[in-house]
């Protein structure tokens, strides 16, 4: 009995060293974040989130980054993120594509989503961020409705076939068009790609076949470039064409600055990656946390870009 | 001939299509990646490939624009400087080539993730902006209506056309592309030679990236993106071999003109942009099958007569 009271006690010790030692090791392991084009200028907004977030929560934070727009490249990233000793993962996810990627790392560690909402029964991960796409499109197009006063001819663009976040925008903003304007014509839209003069080119033949265009509408985040430009080549003055882009980088806030484009959706993209890196802390640290987390997406104007003035210039500092 | 059935074709889906702005704004825009594709033809009829051009445009856009936006240089230097950086890039392509021994395309599928990893370190993978406005309004300056960018390169086309018609230089490229060891036993310098087309791709590529940086009046440092297989397809079309010493620059002028009526037509007759590709890729294989088939008729008549 002596023995086993020993025992019992040389156990329990034993397991609150470890328990301590555990604790320890979970104040080292890093939140991870991953995503791909890594260097593209909205990418650099939504690093930015993750490492405020990781400055204000004060833990050890890592980054698995893919350079190139390659959705398989970055699956494999998410496949290696699951073999490091992680708290958890922070994730792109805007693509049903890649959502195989991310049940296998949500298999291994709590993985927080960012940038489009899942249908909770197919969400692969813990929780997910995201603005609200069909809310934004239809914004978006309410304001452009407006400012057309109800009549017009709009050319839409978005970056490639693929994007979940892209078509959603899209769908939402031309539903809503068709509903509230519907003397409002929406052209076929066009791939912009990533070659920023064959964009421009495209938009220049949408200018010149449509001579009646009275606005641009691009859901990525170099549209408000491409149209800006392609309208300037065309010989159209600042404004003459109502532009609507995406995103407050800093070359979208000077074309704003300068009114060539009337305006940007300002995708919360510091906001999702800092909330999203925050829930990831949480959830790793046991609490529990909402799986849908909505943000607003604030439309950006002349009024109000100084705002995300900021943000734009430290996403570009090393 | 091609090219005049697709322009019947898309005027007659859309009349637009055939007026003169159209027409401007596709010559512009084949005028920078069209200094890549001349490039590209030059290696071509000099038996080489090279498909790290077009990443050399887009490090000349932000090697250009790093220069005068973060580091004050005047812009002549800047000019200077990344001309240079072209040659140079071209310079070291082909070394690595003729030291090696390695196949071309497989040394410039190298250069092209260098050149490009390197065009992101300098501009941290964004853009590189503003150049001075004045740099806007030289880009968009235009002659008789069309961009001087455009003019430029069609001078190219027609100099380097004559060059091969005309000089020694011209027959010992081809002779170099032809094969490269028959032209070394007949004391062409082949090396030497390559060497030099090798610099001229290079100051090329610089020249089409420049033109682009100062209409985006901005560094980028995903230009030039594609450019290099965009310069496949024209010298696909435009009948230059991509096996050596066949090809004309002015076959390559309706190559590229091809390409781009076809990827600006599509727009006009407003087809399903998940289609748009489809319909280009259609339109390439149609275009280069009638071109090899009107050769093999020429060739047919020629032994009959």
């Amino acid at each position: 009995m002596k023995r086993l009271a020993v025992l019992l006690v040389l156990v329990l010790v034993l397991a609150s060293c470890g328990a301590q030692e555990a604790t320890e090791v979970e104040k080292v392991r890093p939140l991870v974040f991953s995503i791909f084009n890594a260097q593209h200028p909205v990418v650099r907004l939504m690093r930015l989130g993750f490492w405020d977030a990781c400055e204000d929560l004060d833990v050890p934070c890592e980054e698995v980054l893919v350079m190139q727009p390659d959705a398989d490249a970055y699956v494999s990233a998410m496949e290696q993120v699951a073999t490091m000793d992680a708290r958890a993962a922070v994730i792109y996810n805007d693509s049903e594509v890649l959502i195989g990627g991310a049940k296998y790392l949500n298999a291994v560690m709590p993985t927080v989503s960012f940038h489009m909402p899942f249908d909770l029964g197919e969400s692969p991960n813990v929780a997910w961020v995201s603005a609200n796409t069909v809310a934004y499109g239809a914004d978006a197009a309410r304001r452009v409705g407006a400012k057309l006063g109800g009549k017009g001819v709009i050319a839409v663009s978005m970056s490639a076939p693929g994007s979940g976040t892209e078509q959603a925008v899209l769908a939402s903003f031309s539903d809503t068009m068709a509903e509230e304007y519907p003397d409002v014509e929406i052209l076929e839209q066009i791939y912009e790609g990533l070659d920023l003069p064959e964009a421009i080119a495209k938009a220049a033949a949408e200018i010149q076949a449509h001579p009646e265009l009275t606005a641009a509408f691009s859901t990525t985040g170099n549209g408000a470039t491409t149209w800006a430009t392609a309208l300037r080549d065309a010989g159209y003055s600042p404004g003459q064409v109502v532009v609507v882009g995406m995103d407050y980088t800093p070359q979208n806030l000077e074309l704003i600055k300068s009114g060539e484009v009337w305006g940007v959706v300002g995708q919360p993209l510091v906001e999702e990656v800092y909330k999203a890196t925050v829930l990831a802390h949480l959830v790793s640290s046991g609490v529990l946390i909402d799986e849908q987390n909505w943000l607003p997406a604030p439309f950006v104007t002349a009024e109000n870009a100084d705002y995300y003035a900021d943000y734009s210039v430290r996403s570009m500092e090393d | 001939m091609i090219l005049i059935a697709l322009i019947v074709f898309f005027g007659a889906l859309n009349p637009r299509f055939l007026t003169l702005d159209s027409w401007t704004v596709m010559f512009r825009a084949v005028a920078a990646p069209g200094f890549v594709a001349i490039g590209i033809a030059l290696c071509a009829i000099n038996g080489m490939i090279d498909i790290s051009i077009g990443a050399i445009a887009g490090l000349a856009s932000v090697t250009f624009a790093t220069l005068i936006v973060k580091l004050g240089v005047p812009w002549w230097l800047a000019l200077l400087i990344t001309l240079a950086m072209g040659a140079l890039a071209g310079m070291l392509n082909i070394t690595a080539i003729l030291k090696s021994k390695i196949p071309p395309i497989l040394v410039s599928i190298g250069a092209m993730f260098v050149y490009r990893g390197f065009a992101q370190a300098i501009s941290n993978g964004t853009e590189v902006f503003p150049l001075p406005e004045w740099m806007k309004e030289v880009a968009n300056a235009r002659i008789m209506g069309v961009s001087w960018a455009f003019w430029l390169f069609l001078a190219m086309l027609f100099v380097l056309e004559a060059v091969f018609r005309t000089s020694v230089w011209g027959l010992k490229v081809r002779a170099t592309g032809s094969d490269r060891e028959i032209a070394y036993c007949t004391e062409v310098p082949v090396d030497q030679v390559s060497r030099q087309v090798y610099v001229i791709t290079g100051i090329l590529a610089v020249v089409g990236g420049l033109a682009t940086t100062m209409r985006l009046q901005g560094g980028h440092p995903t230009v030039g993106y594609n450019w290099e297989f965009r310069g496949l397809v024209g010298c696909a079309l435009g009948g230059v071999s991509l096996f050596g010493y066949t090809g004309s620059f002015i076959g390559l002028l309706l190559g590229v003109l091809i390409a781009q009526v076809i990827t600006s037509g599509v727009v006009y007759i407003g087809l399903d942009a998940d289609l748009q590709l489809a319909f280009l890729g259609v339109a390439l294989v149609l275009a280069v099958t009638y071109d090899l088939w009107q050769q093999r008729r020429g060739e047919m008549v020629q032994i009959k007569t």
